[in-house]
């Protein structure tokens, strides 16, 4: 019973430690004067690793999960003699939820993962201590581009997710199903919120990008150097990063709307 | 000794994950020469270079590089102060994302704002050096591995540092690779004046260029002194280790609480 309770007390102890020392490192990576000529580079290039090369699967996956909601939406709506509603429902259901959840689920799996693996492959093959001994600081050079990287990249690509998500809503609902194209859009427009539900959006794919680069990175940056550490830091990234979005949705959610 | 030391250790202990690794050494780094580390496998002689670099915190004792005490740094310091030490790896530790000539180009760019052409001029300098002047555009996993330590050599002269560290620069070489490296080390510290510290336990090649020479086991340093004097201790750890006996005072086997009938 004691040693139970004393186990229980180490991993509480160990999760607390280890928020800590991820705390430390993401201040050490962003706090300190940028230098552009260097810097700049190096962040273009990580958004197109963690952002362009992200915008296939967004797109895809946003124009299914769209086209399945016109679906689904349409004929619920039916029975209601509501398919007028149908453009609002698949807007607000995207824009507030699904856009930024989902995006941030996919950027954990795609981008986070790979960033957790090359971070770890890194430390394993000493290259994060050679940089450090060449008086460069890891942190600085390469967490810090990355962690702006997605930070600047994870809003952009929910923006793209909803938008191709209503498009799909709109091409089942409308060009398929035959309901009119007038109807979808005005009501659409007329419920949608600039601030309210776009503006939120946007701050919660921003707080979403924060978490999931920040697990990402910090997996990587303390798993331990073998194979089967990285391994484990991987899947450690997707658990975490995804348990932490939906958490911090609905705590967005219940505070925003 | 009565020369000038570059770096001086005193009075440190260092323990990891609860396994005491050093206890209580004091050694000294003579400038502009050559000094060999020397010890089994596993007495945690790369920690120490990990500890004079910074990148480990003693328990309790100093380092001095050049009178500065490394541990009491601030961050920033630390950095400035690592610009004018480098370290050669195991394994190398080239940049995976880069070619052999963006390698030893990085410190440059990172530390200096040299124009380009400067920059070609010094990498290429660098790789002649080590003969590698021909790979300079080869992926470093197209480079074996004499070649790969090779290039991480160029790397880490290209800022002309006060020291290097070698970790175990001959593990794992073919005799010919080795009397290169042996060689390059060698003309590294006369051409150059580079302090050069080398960790290994290669011990008949270390002995052919070092002038002075420590042998390190069991937390502490055990023998001290030029490479003659070494070889012809009569202490019988470091006879056992130079000579490389199977018997004597270090045992085979690791130490353990039951015997071996007990425990089968």
């Amino acid at each position: 019973m004691i040693s139970f309770i004393g186990s229980i007390g180490r991993w509480g102890l160990g999760k607390v430690t280890s928020l800590g020392r991820s705390t430390i490192m993401l201040c050490h990576a962003l706090i300190g004067r940028p230098d552009i000529r260097k810097h700049f580079p190096l962040l273009v290039k990580e958004i197109h690793f963690i952002g362009v090369q992200s915008i296939i699967i967004i797109i895809v996956s946003g124009l299914f999960i769209g086209m399945v909601l016109g679906l689904q939406g349409f004929n619920i709506l039916k029975d209601f003699m509501a398919t007028g509603s149908l453009g609002t429902l698949v807007a607000l259901a995207i824009i507030r939820e699904l856009g930024p959840v989902v995006t941030a689920l996919l950027y954990a799996g795609r981008a986070g993962s790979a960033l957790t693996a090359e971070i770890g492959q890194l430390k394993a093959s000493e290259q994060l201590s050679s940089m450090e001994m060449m008086a460069v600081d890891p942190l600085r050079r390469i967490i810090s581009p990355r962690f702006w990287a997605g930070v600047i990249s994870m809003p952009i690509l929910s923006m793209m997710f909803c938008l191709i998500g209503i498009y799909g809503g709109k091409l089942v609902g409308v060009d398929w199903l035959g309901l009119d194209d007038g109807i979808y859009w005005s009501g659409m427009q007329s419920s949608v919120d600039l601030v309210d539900d776009i503006g939120c959006m946007v701050i919660k794919a921003f707080v979403f990008a924060i978490a999931c680069t920040w697990i990402a990175l910090f997996n990587g940056y303390d798993c331990m150097p073998t194979s089967a550490g990285i391994s484990n830091a991987t899947t450690a990234t997707v658990v975490q990063s995804s348990l932490a979005v939906l958490g911090l949705d609905f705590v967005l959610t219940a505070l925003m709307f | 000794m009565s020369e000038e030391s570059l770096i001086k250790i005193s009075n440190l202990s260092f323990s990891y994950y609860g396994h005491q690794i050093y206890d209580g050494i004091d050694m000294e780094i003579p400038k502009g020469k050559i000094t060999a580390i020397l010890g089994p496998s596993g007495t945690g002689k790369t920690t120490l270079l990990r500890l004079i670099g910074g990148q480990l915190t003693p328990d309790q004792g100093e380092v001095l590089f050049d009178g500065i005490n490394v541990h009491a740094l601030k961050r920033a310091k630390l950095y400035e102060l690592r610009k004018r030490m480098s370290m050669l790896f195991q394994s190398g530790a080239l940049f995976t994302d880069m070619d052999v000539f963006e390698n030893v180009a990085f410190p440059l760019r990172e530390h200096t704002r040299l124009p380009e052409t400067l920059i070609r001029d010094i990498v290429l300098m660098k790789l002649e050096a080590v003969g590698l002047r021909a790979a300079a555009h080869y992926a470093p996993q197209e480079l074996s591995g004499g070649m790969a330590r090779r290039a991480a050599l160029a790397r880490a002269i290209a800022l002309d540092p006060d020291l290097i560290m070698y970790d175990e620069p001959f593990v794992g070489q073919d005799p010919i690779t080795m009397g290169v490296l042996v060689k390059l080390i060698s003309d590294l510290n006369s051409s150059l004046g580079i302090t050069s510290l080398i960790v290994t336990h290669d011990v008949t090649e270390v002995l052919s260029i070092a002038h002075y020479v420590y042998i390190l086991a069991s937390g502490k340093v055990i023998g001290r002194g030029t490479p003659d004097e070494v070889r012809h201790s009569n202490d019988p750890r470091v006879k056992q280790f130079i000579n490389g006996d199977f018997d004597g005072p270090y045992a085979f086997h690791m130490r353990t609480e039951r015997s071996y009938l007990e425990e089968l």
